[in-house]
């Protein structure tokens, strides 16, 4: 060949390595399963298909029960999955009230990503996790040494996976929380993550709970807490618990219930709003919170060991009081700012009780301040702080709360 | 003299015979229907003959102010007797008698000799009049240049809010006057140039002496100089000839029909060229940020004027990127869509029965086929493809299920954004720019649009536009400049002139505070 043919064939070439390589991940929207939650479950014993690491899917109940040794690794992971044409709002034709906006459906696998896998053998559509919203892992997992790293390993590691993802554990199974929507929200993943968010509304919901920050409490083994959900019902779920995690075993010891929750929030200073009841002079107030500060001190005594102290300072206002005197008055207000600052402390020092004489972890961030601001004595004291020696559940901790109500509300006096 | 059909020789003169000179005239111009020939004799009785072009000549001038003249007025101090007496040749001195004595009697403003038939066959088929005197040396060429030309109307491309109304017309002479009205600075120089082998069109070249560098008008001039065609066609292939990247889809060369915009330019020390027969008057050089800069950023409030450029910034990337974006972000990069939106985009989607590349090429080229055909219909009927195409096409596609709504959305989006940008010219390659981005996205993704951007950026900053730099005040940074670019700070600020055209006179105004001691 001449030099003037190559040099007309190079534009061709050119073309064809473009038009050959390009495209090649080209995926229409319409062609995605948008998985938008998952739930980890154990395997039901009794009924349903059960499987080693064999991926063929026969649909047979008959070989299930030689397989004893993998079906202890069993996961039962649900998938959650957007139908978008259930989401649409203007529909012209009048059969969308009955529209649902996704589906679930349930794989049996001892992996996370083979049953993956399986899950686009039998989905038309490829499953896609970039807007997965919501991994829910049920107690029974969470509970059991390494199950939760290992749950979590593949939301983690697979490419497509986003670290903003929450986490989130339950009493219940985690199939049914993922079936749980208030009528006006369509995808029950998307209501648990918006629900997540709501800390501004209640002190008892813990800050959200992402698989980054997870990933990264893992690697420190440093004890934490993750949000827990309860199903109420089929309308409804709530986060207000906390499950709580050991650092050294990475596994869940246990549950905190909704008071609790709000005790460790005010311990490490999560707290956004939320009400607060109490009682003053054998009356009934809700104090709204609108603004707090922590700060934790510690001293050391003649033992060379700390003793901490929360200072916390939490300002609000007087949302309902019933048979009230003059809310306006001085001793009212410092009545009802002792009502209060007696109830943060309650709700703290049962959090604290738990924390250090049942579950043993520490949680509220005392392990964080020592290595922070004590690094010397942190470090020759690391091991003992929750394990062989204790250190954490026998170190005093008291609570010194100040509340200010800073309105009183719009009116001074409901009758007279 | 009779010539007998034999076919007479150019000379470089005019004969001394009246019917010598028609008789050579009309053979060169192949006795045209057009030609007005009016013979008479002058009040002492020379023979004389005016010739013009019907159409082109003002016909009310000529005879009230040349005919009328000649034939009536006598008492020449020269008659034929003394010519006779002196041998019967035509000596110089009566010849010169004769033309001083005919100029004088033809009370009229526009009006010169010349015994050049080149000079003298193109001043008449420019439409003036020659006038032949029997025995004159010298032609005399009477401006009476009077055809139809279209009245001073608003510009069709470039109307404005606030702004003079006035547009150029296809005539050159008024189009100069609209320029001159706008700036009286005796330095204003107007050069005119012949150009067109058969058209013979004139280019005047505008510019104010003491504000331009010197060496742009050389460069101007010698590279006009150089065109040498049939016709020039317009401005447009004057702008093609002496621009300098010609395989650029990106015009180099501003045109306007503006004439504000052209006296703005000069006073900023750019260079005009007004081409007759066409109302598209270029201006040169240029740089990329002209493109959106609108006469009434000047007219406005500097905030508003500030606010609506970074509007048109921004109109030049929704219409230069948007389709591209689409394609990409529905093809390859689901997880960049919010959540919500991605659902949403999903399920209008659903039923579609092609890939988003294939939606798009189809509703863009739609669109451009409307623009298309909207610019060919006549006015009223245009409107009807306005609301066929906008509605009736774009509903119909929808509820047909060809395309998602979402689709008519970005096209209609594309489509507003791209007539946002004030230069039609500039916004005919973002059109064009528009559809290789859409390829590349296509084809790559986002990785594609950023491919065909940095390809987009190291072509634009190549170019020149007459020696200045088309990314001028950014790709080499001139911060003095940035005063009046995608802002333009209050009239109080800019004080000189753009620093990348290296005036002459850098500034142009003077702050009061300055001048404290004069009253």
């Amino acid at each position: 060949m001449t030099r003037a043919v190559h040099r007309r064939m190079l534009p061709l070439l050119l073309m064809t390595s473009v038009l050959l390589t390009g495209c090649w991940d080209r995926v229409e929207i319409d062609q995605r399963g948008f998985v938008v939650g998952v739930g980890i479950d154990e395997p039901d014993k009794k009924e349903g298909e059960k499987q080693g690491s064999n991926i063929q899917d026969h649909d047979t109940q008959s070989q299930d029960k030689q397989s004893g040794v993998s079906s202890k690794q069993t996961f039962k992971v649900l998938y959650q999955i957007v139908m978008p044409a259930g989401l649409s709002t203007n529909k012209s034709d009048g059969s969308s009230e009955g529209d649902k906006a996704y589906f679930n459906m349930s794989v049996e696998e001892n992996a996370m990503a083979t049953s993956m896998a399986k899950l686009s053998q039998r989905l038309s559509r490829a499953p896609f996790f970039e807007h997965l919203k919501v991994i829910i892992i049920s107690e029974s997992i969470a509970r059991k040494p390494q199950k939760f790293a290992e749950a979590i390993d593949f939301f983690l590691r697979e490419s497509q996976m986003r670290r903003s993802t929450r986490v989130m554990v339950t009493r219940d199974k985690a199939g049914n929380i993922l079936n749980t929507h208030p009528p006006d929200q369509k995808l029950p993943a998307q209501y648990l993550e918006e629900l997540s968010d709501n800390t501004k509304e209640s002190s008892r919901i813990l800050p959200e709970s992402r698989i980054g920050d997870v990933h990264e409490f893992l690697l420190k083994h440093k004890s934490f807490a993750i949000q827990g959900v309860m199903n109420g019902n089929r309308n409804y779920s709530t986060v207000t618990e906390a499950a709580v995690f050991n650092g050294t075993s990475n596994q869940m010891v246990g549950f905190l219930n909704s008071k609790e929750t709000a005790g460790l929030n005010f311990m490490e200073g999560h707290v956004k709003g939320g009400q607060i009841k109490f009682t003053f002079e054998d009356r009934l107030g809700v104090f709204s919170i609108e603004r707090v500060s922590r700060k934790l001190d510690c001293t050391f005594g003649r033992d060379n060991l700390p003793s901490f102290i929360f200072h916390i300072e939490v300002e609000g206002s007087v949302d309902e009081v019933f048979h009230a005197p003059d809310t306006l008055k001085e001793p009212a207000i410092s009545a009802m700012e002792t009502g209060v600052q007696k109830e943060i402390v309650k709700l703290m020092e049962s959090t604290a009780n738990k924390l250090q004489h049942e579950y043993n972890c520490d949680v509220m961030g005392l392990r964080e301040y020592l290595f922070h601001n004590h690094y010397r004595w942190f470090k020759q004291h690391e091991n003992q702080w929750e394990e062989e020696g204790k250190l954490f559940s026998t170190r005093p901790v008291q609570m010194d709360v100040k509340v200010s109500v800073r309105r009183s509300g719009n009116i001074n006096l409901t009758e007279d | 003299m009779e010539h007998n059909g034999q076919p007479l020789e150019q000379p470089s003169k005019p004969f001394a015979s009246v019917n010598d000179n028609l008789a050579f005239i009309k053979q060169s111009l192949g006795s045209p229907n057009d030609l007005l020939i009016r013979t008479f004799r002058m009040a002492e009785g020379e023979k004389a003959a005016v010739v013009c072009i019907e159409g082109l000549a003002d016909k009310q001038v000529i005879q009230n102010q040349v005919i009328s003249q000649l034939i009536q007025v006598s008492g020449s101090h020269f008659t034929r007797t003394e010519r006779t007496e002196n041998t019967g040749q035509m000596d110089d001195e009566y010849s010169r008698g004769l033309e001083a004595q005919t100029t004088e009697q033809l009370s009229l403003q526009d009006m010169r000799r010349s015994s050049d038939w080149d000079d003298i066959m193109l001043t008449i088929l420019s439409g003036d009049a020659a006038l032949f005197v029997e025995d004159m040396e010298e032609t005399v060429l009477i401006g009476s240049k009077g055809w139809k030309s279209r009245a001073i109307e608003e510009p069709q491309t470039e109307s404005l809010i606030r702004g003079p109304r006035d547009g150029f017309t296809e005539d050159l002479r008024t189009n100069t006057a609209l320029i001159r009205r706008r700036i009286r600075d005796p330095h204003l120089r107007f050069e005119s140039y012949c150009i067109g082998r058969r058209s013979r069109k004139d280019v005047t070249v505008a510019y104010i002496d003491g504000i331009v560098n010197p060496m742009l008008v050389n460069e101007v001039k010698r590279r006009i100089s150089t065109i040498d065609i049939d016709d020039p066609e317009g401005s447009g292939f004057i702008e093609q000839w002496i621009q300098d990247h010609y395989w650029s889809p990106f015009p180099q060369i501003l045109n306007t029909e503006r004439p504000d915009k052209v006296a703005g330019a000069l006073l900023q020390g750019r260079v005009g060229i007004l081409v007759d027969g066409t109302p598209f008057q270029l201006i040169l050089p240029i740089t990329i940020a002209s493109f959106i800069q609108s006469p009434e950023d000047y007219y406005q409030n500097w905030i508003l004027s500030s606010v609506l450029r970074l509007l048109r910034v921004m109109a030049v990337f929704v219409a230069l990127f948007l389709p591209g974006m689409y394609i990409a972000v529905l093809e390859y990069h689901h997880g960049m869509l919010p959540s919500k939106l991605a659902f949403s985009v999903a399920g209008t989607r659903e039923g579609v029965p092609f890939p988003a590349v294939v939606e798009t090429f189809l509703m863009e080229a739609t669109l451009e086929l409307l623009r298309e055909a909207g610019v060919r219909l006549p006015k009223s009927i245009g409107q009807t493809i306005g609301v066929v195409g906008g509605l009736v096409i774009g509903e119909a596609a929808v509820t047909a299920g060809i395309v998602s709504p979402v689709m008519v959305v970005v096209v209609a989006v594309t489509a507003i954004a791209s007539f946002a940008i004030p230069s039609y010219g500039f916004a005919i390659t973002i059109r064009l720019m528009r559809f290789l981005i859409m390829i590349a996205a296509s084809v790559f993704g986002l990785y594609g649009v950023v491919l065909a951007m940095i390809v987009t950026c190291i072509h634009l900053v190549n170019l020149r536009s007459f020696g200045i730099p088309y990314t001028a005040p950014l790709a080499p940074l001139r911060l003095s400049d940035w005063r009046d670019l995608i802002y333009r700070l209050p009239v109080i600020r800019l004080s000189h002139r753009p620093e990348i055209l290296e005036t002459m006179d850098t500034k142009r105004l003077t702050k009061k505070s300055k001048r404290k001691g004069t009253p």
